[in-house]
Order: structure tokens, then C-alpha cells, then sequence
């Protein structure tokens, strides 16, 4: 099955490459929603249903963490699966994140097989049918 | 932080090994170059694409990244899954380089210090290059990266 997948990354080529990365991986995506930093991933997020979001932390104008707050204390969005992508990588910072309701954490640089994995254990059905 | 609270250059020998660890990660993952030799000291040549990442946290300071320019294009196609025969836009060459210093940097301070609490501002560098004993060069295929890295 085919997944609506959001991207959100101030940087509009590591967006790329993680599109690149999903498809390298054979992971279906049946819409690819990208957004520079959380404010323009909540705004589309209002209009807009997707299955699983891949965030950064650092970015301009609200970060990874805030967003993931949001979606956390959202009704409508506190479901979505949240994975970070990110090159923060230390120990207390991933923990946070956990704890705060990521569902996963992928650290840059990552191959596609990195992607996969942890995406194939958020979304079991992603990786079973595509 | 050193007595007099200035930047100074990590000494290559605390260093070096992290960093090359780094670049022949990221590079091999994320780019699928891999280097042609072992690291030497080299400051980069002029007419180089150059980045810095800012540190800040508990441990301060700066990453530097140069790139010769066809190199550069090169990184660029890898990453992006551009055609050998179509040129990247300066534009994505330039946000290409970015991505690599924050990479590197981020994989290079993970290796160096795992415990520390970071941020990480990256950026394109302009004017002279400071050269000096603490640029490492790596030969790639189509030419060479540089790095630095400077903590207080």
C-alpha cells in the first residue's frame, strides 16, 4: 500500500534525497508533501492527510521539536507517526524525542536500507505490500 | 575552552581520525564516493566552494568544508540523482555543500565528543581562505575536499 508521506527539511535538496531514499528503498508513496520548517508543515497539515511525517530538528523558524509538540497536542494530528531525520545524534537528545512521541529516529547520513528499517517497524504494512 | 577563551585549532592528532572516519562515512553513504587515499594536510586551493557549520552548545566553535569546483558538481549529481550530463544549478551546488558540512561535522563531533548537547548553524563561506596546518584534504575521484575544524 501506498503511503501519503510529508516531508519537512529547510534544506529543499535533503528533501529530495530522502524522496530519492524512499524510493530506493521500495517504499510506495502515493503523495509526497514537503514543508521547510514545522510552522509550513502545520499549516499544510490542516489541509492536507498524510501517514507518516519525516522531520528534521534543526530548522528555522520552528524547529522539529516544537513541531512534534504540536502534532502531539493536536486531536487531529496526534496519530500521525513521526519520524526524525536528523544529524543530532546524541544519546539524551534521541531519548527527548522518544519521550516526547517520535516513533523513530533515523540519523543522517543514512542509506536507503536505514530508511526502510525503521519506517518498515513504524508502518509494519508499508513494507509488507509495496 | 582553552585558559585564554580564544578559538585555537584542535591539534590534528586529536582530530584527524575522527574526521576522516567522517568523510569516508558520509561521503560513501550519502554520495557514493568513496576516498582515493588516506587524509594529508592540505589547505584547499583557490577557487574552492567553501562552508562553515557554527557550534554551539556545550562545546563551541567552527567546522569548515571546501570543495574543488568540479568536485563539487559532482557531489551534486550523486546526491540529487542528477544525469552526468546535465550541470547542476549553482543554487543546488551550493545547498549540496551545505548539507555535506553539516554531515560532517555533525559525524565528526558525534565520534569526537557523543555527549554533547549541539546546535549546528551551516553556511556558505566567502573571502580569503585562513590556510593553515589544520586543513586536512581527502582525493576523491574527481578532485578533493577539505576540512577544518577550530573549537574554543
Amino acid at each position: 500500500m501506498k503511503k501519503r508521506v510529508m516531508i519537512v527539511d529547510d534544506s529543499p535538496v535533503m528533501r529530495s534525497f530522502v524522496k530519492r531514499a524512499l524510493a530506493a528503498a521500495g517504499l510506495g508513496v502515493e503523495t509526497c508533501v514537503e514543508a521547510g520548517d514545522g510552522r509550513e508543515a502545520l499549516l499544510r497539515l490542516a489541509v492536507q492527510r498524510v501517514d507518516v511525517i519525516l522531520t528534521d530538528i534543526n530548522m528555522p523558524v520552528m524547529d522539529g521539536e516544537s513541531l512534534l509538540r504540536a502534532l502531539r497536542g493536536d486531536g487531529m494530528t496526534q496519530s500521525i507517526p513521526v519520524v526524525v531525520v536528523s544529524t543530532d545524534s546524541t544519546e539524551h537528545r534521541m531519548k527527548a524525542l522518544l519521550e516526547l512521541g517520535a516513533a523513530g529516529y533515523v540519523r543522517k547520513p543514512f542509506a536507503p536500507e536505514r530508511l526502510c528499517e525503521v519506517l518498515g517497524r513504524v508502518l509494519p504494512d508499508w513494507l509488507e505490500q509495496t | 575552552m582553552n585558559k585564554e577563551g580564544s578559538v585555537r585549532s584542535v591539534e590534528i592528532g586529536d582530530t584527524s581520525g575522527a574526521l576522516e572516519e567522517a568523510l569516508t562515512h558520509v561521503l560513501e553513504t550519502m554520495f557514493f564516493e568513496l576516498p582515493l587515499d588516506a587524509v594529508s594536510k592540505h589547505s584547499p586551493e583557490p577557487g574552492c566552494i567553501r562552508a562553515s557549520v557554527k557550534i554551539a552548545g556545550s562545546l563551541r566553535g567552527r567546522f569548515h568544508l571546501a570543495a574543488e569546483l568540479r568536485l563539487l558538481g559532482r557531489l551534486t549529481q550523486s546526491f540529487l540523482g542528477i544525469d552526468e550530463g546535465e550541470a547542476p544549478g549553482e543554487d543546488q551546488q551550493r545547498s549540496v555543500i551545505c548539507e555535506l558540512a553539516n554531515m560532517l561535522c555533525g559525524a565528526a563531533l558525534s565520534r569526537l565528543m557523543p555527549d554533547a548537547c549541539l546546535t549546528l548553524e551551516t553556511g556558505i563561506e566567502n573571502g580569503p581562505v585562513a590556510c593553515d596546518a589544520a586543513w586536512l584534504a581527502c582525493p576523491l575521484e574527481q578532485g578533493r575536499v577539505f576540512v577544518k575544524i577550530e573549537l574554543e
